[in-house]
């Protein structure tokens, strides 16, 4: 059997909650070993239960199960010195580290980069706090949220002219963790080939900025602000999410070239409104987007997503339904691509994860493991890994530092 | 010279507007070689998208192009001309990597689809960006940005109930397709260190959304029934507040999962009468019952108070909380300056402008090289000549057949 791309490197993971367990779990997915380090005395929010504070079941939260899929665990007393000398020997075994704390919280327990260089030379460190480890605001304390809305993006979502509703999904965690995948894979081959290893100082707040480039670019040029974006767009109309048969139901269409124009225009088998001259050229379309788009809401309120979506791609123009999970889990496409995984997970029996949005033909596929159950691999990591005895683990676990 | 992360790295970018042009950018700030292929004559979309200084639409000063481009070295080629074809076949036998985002059937049809390229090249590694993927039976639909966030999940969990769902402002979808296939041809690479042979990478935009960002919704859906919606400003069971409120002279974002943080909050507001209503008892519940009442009464003390005190008085008692920044706010920024974050670069014919910079500082290498993005056909002679060895007589003939 073939072996995974990234089998052979060792990382171990402090990502908290969410931004930096995302990229823990992407390397872990191409068959690195990724060891999460936990601890009783303080454990990962996710952990606890659905969402903080609301529980205290610590191995049923799918959350965590999605985000540390293919992982190892290990349970360690970072207060207390011997956890650090612990997870320092094992940092000396290892290729990456992984931290999302607020910048003092490693250099306090004696494991930020400078400390661990000294232990390992080679190893490369990415920090991914929330604003980087150096500036008046790094040490904000925040949530994705609170990223998004630094990040200049929530400003522009939401319905034109009206106020900003802000992400409703934690979009600056992935978002950053992505950044700094690409950011660790690329030290990686810097240090295979040329033997060195460092340090990654990211920022997830100008993560989330480098997004709005765009809009950036017009201040920057215009001393133009944008405001709330909603469906419109500046060179395509139609270019909306609209109305459908049924509860609930939406279907988004953009329009964009001429010859896109013209079928969608025969796909709803040219109507008289088609003809007026406010709508058969593109500047026309821009102009009178409002009358436009009542046209064309009446047009799919007859139909269902799905029929509205096949009639149109059937006259190559661009038309998607708008899917909550339910519909995503069950659409053919998305079943055809096995964008999610069937897991055995030892306390909550079988459960689905998310996949990734990219195959890799030709790299060996792996088989998902289970987001490890705390502690799990105490003994793999400190017995084979570290080669303690089994009476040392006992008497560490005793003292409460293996914990 | 000075040593960059990915120096040594040669990259080809066959691609339009976004999301190939964003992945490829990543990898030109980290220096990677990358030659960027554009039609002649109108160049890549973006060119034309705007925005444009004094709005005076000019190929040369498109924001977004401007933006998206920076590092990379542009040439110009019709790969759909017998001799383009054949041009494009010897960059690609030089090159690491290839990212594409025009449509499979395009790709396909010229000939320049994997199973091809990699007889040129058996070390090619081949990003292909597509809406929907190279699979599935959806695989040759016609789908934009809007349509992925749509499909993908993302757009049903924005907008008020009462009315239609919105997609995330200026292509989100597109940046993550972006990202997510950097990170691909990153693990790639590891890959054909082991084999020594080049592969296909198949990237899906709308999967970046229902995998990464929509996708942990799942589980919950399947063993709850839990379907998240569009819920306005507020953010359904999660503990009151995790919204976006008005303020004095804007808007804040006020996240409070934990009931210490919560306390701390109405410790800082002076302890308000009341937040001894019954409602605050169980703050989910406040949330996905109560949130009108409650945000009127929040929004009390909010009114009196700017955006900067409200994040001051939230940071000193470790509240998690922030303004919602516009973007002159976030340009203008103190701590975005003292890290260095926007970078001013000059363009021959836009001028120096300030451009979002790289969010990852190396401790060892440089992160961004800082050269303006190329004017259209501009390192035409340095790659046909300085590479592929042709003549300054050859270059004219190119031209003239339109080959460039």
């Amino acid at each position: 059997m073939r072996e995974l791309p990234l089998k052979g490197y060792r990382a171990v993971d402090f990502g908290w909650v969410w931004a930096g367990t995302v990229l823990g779990h992407i390397l872990a997915d191409y068959g690195a070993e990724v060891i999460k380090v936990e601890s009783k005395r303080r454990l990962d929010g996710l952990r606890l239960g659905r969402v903080f504070e609301l529980g205290t079941a610590l191995e049923i939260n799918p959350t965590f199960h999605n985000l540390n899929r293919n992982k190892l665990s290990i349970t360690v007393d970072i207060r207390q010195p011997k956890g650090v000398e612990l997870l320092k020997r094992l940092i000396a075994e290892s290729d990456i580290v992984i931290e999302n704390f607020t910048p003092d919280v490693m250099r306090k327990r004696g494991l930020d980069y400078d400390s661990l260089i000294k232990v390992n030379a080679h190893i490369i460190m990415i920090s991914m706090s929330a604003a980087g480890s150096y500036g008046p605001l790094a040490h904000v304390v925040t949530y994705a949220p609170v990223i998004s809305a630094l990040s200049g993006i929530d400003s522009m979502v939401g319905y034109e002219n009206d106020r900003p509703l802000g992400f409703k999904h934690a979009y600056a965690d992935p978002t950053a963790s992505l950044f700094g995948a690409f950011a660790v894979l690329g030290a990686l081959r810097y240090r295979e080939k040329t033997g060195k290893g460092q340090h990654i100082d990211l920022s997830q707040w100008e993560a989330t900025t480098s997004l709005i480039g765009e809009a950036v670019m017009d201040y920057s040029m215009n001393k133009r602000i944008y405001g709330t974006q909603g469906n419109r767009h500046p060179t395509m109309a139609p270019h909306g999410i609209y109305p459908c048969k049924g509860d609930d139901t939406w279907v988004s269409i953009a329009v964009k070239t001429e010859n896109e124009w013209s079928g969608f225009c025969r796909a709803i088998g040219n109507p008289p409104w088609t003809k007026d001259p406010r709508f058969t050229d593109k500047y026309g379309r821009l102009k009178n987007v409002t009358q436009l788009d009542k046209h064309v809401s009446q047009w799919t309120s007859k139909h269902t997503d799905y029929e509205v979506t096949h009639i149109l791609q059937k006259h190559r123009v661009a038309a998607a339904p708008v899917l909550t999970v339910d519909g995503i889990f069950v659409d053919p496409h998305v079943n055809k691509r096995h964008s999610f995984v069937d897991v055995d997970h030892p306390v909550v029996g079988g459960e689905v994860v998310y996949g990734l949005p990219w195959k890799l033909n030709g790299a060996p596929a792996k088989r998902f493991r289970h987001a490890p159950l705390l502690g799990e691999h105490n003994n793999y990591v400190f017995g084979k890994i570290l080669g303690l005895s089994e009476k040392e683990i006992l008497k560490l676990t005793d003292e409460e530092i293996i914990y | 010279m000075v040593e960059h992360l990915l120096s040594e790295l040669r990259v080809v970018e066959w691609g339009t507007f976004i999301s190939a042009p964003f992945c490829t950018k990543l990898m030109a700030d980290l220096g990677a070689e990358v030659i960027k292929i554009e039609p002649p004559v109108n160049g890549d979309e973006s060119r034309h998208h705007g925005p444009f200084p004094g709005d005076i639409p000019n190929s040369e000063k498109s924001g977004l192009f401007l933006y998206l481009n920076t590092n990379k070295f542009g040439i110009t080629l019709d790969p759909a001309k017998t001799k383009g074809r054949e041009l494009f076949l010897k960059l690609i036998g030089k090159a690491d990597i290839l990212v594409v985002n025009y449509p499979t059937q395009l790709v396909r049809k010229l000939k320049l689809d994997f199973h091809s390229l990699k007889k040129e090249n058996p070390r090619l590694i081949m990003a292909s960006i597509t809406p929907y993927g190279q699979t599935g039976p959806y695989r040759n639909w016609k789908g934009y940005d809007l349509n992925t966030g749509a499909l993908g999940g993302i757009a049903a969990s924005i907008g008020y109930p009462e009315r239609e769902p919105i997609t995330c402002p200026l292509s989100q979808g597109d940046y993550q397709a972006g990202l997510c296939a950097a990170i691909a041809t990153m693990i790639a690479l590891f890959q054909r260190d082991k084999t020594n042979k080049g592969l296909h990478i198949d990237i899906s935009e709308a999967e970046c959304w229902s995998t990464f960002h929509t996708g942990v919704g799942i589980q919950p859906y399947l063993s709850e029934g839990r379907i998240r919606r569009r819920s306005g400003h507020v953010s359904l069971h999660r503990p009151y507040p995790d919204e976006v409120l008005p303020c004095k002279d804007g808007y804040v974002c006020i996240d409070t999962p934990q009931n210490r943080q919560w306390h701390r909050f109405l410790d800082l507001m002076g302890n308000p009468e009341w937040a001894n209503d019954p409602i605050f008892e169980k703050r989910i519940e406040t949330t996905d019952k109560h949130s009108d009442k409650a945000d009127a009464y929040l929004t009390g003390w909010l009114m009196k108070h700017d955006k900067e005190e409200i994040f001051k008085l939230c940071q000193d008692n470790k509240v998690p909380a922030a303004p919602i920044k516009t973007v002159a706010e976030v340009v203008n920024d103190k701590h975005l300056e003292t890290r260095n974050y926007f970078a001013e670069v000059d363009h021959p014919s836009a001028g120096k402008v300030k451009y979002p910079g790289v969010c990852y500082k190396f401790s060892l290498t440089p992160s961004s090289l800082q050269r303006h993005s190329p004017t259209l056909g501009e390192h035409n002679e340095k790659v046909y000549c300085g590479q592929l060895g042709y003549s300054e007589a050859d270059l004219v003939t190119f031209k003239r057949g339109e080959v460039i």
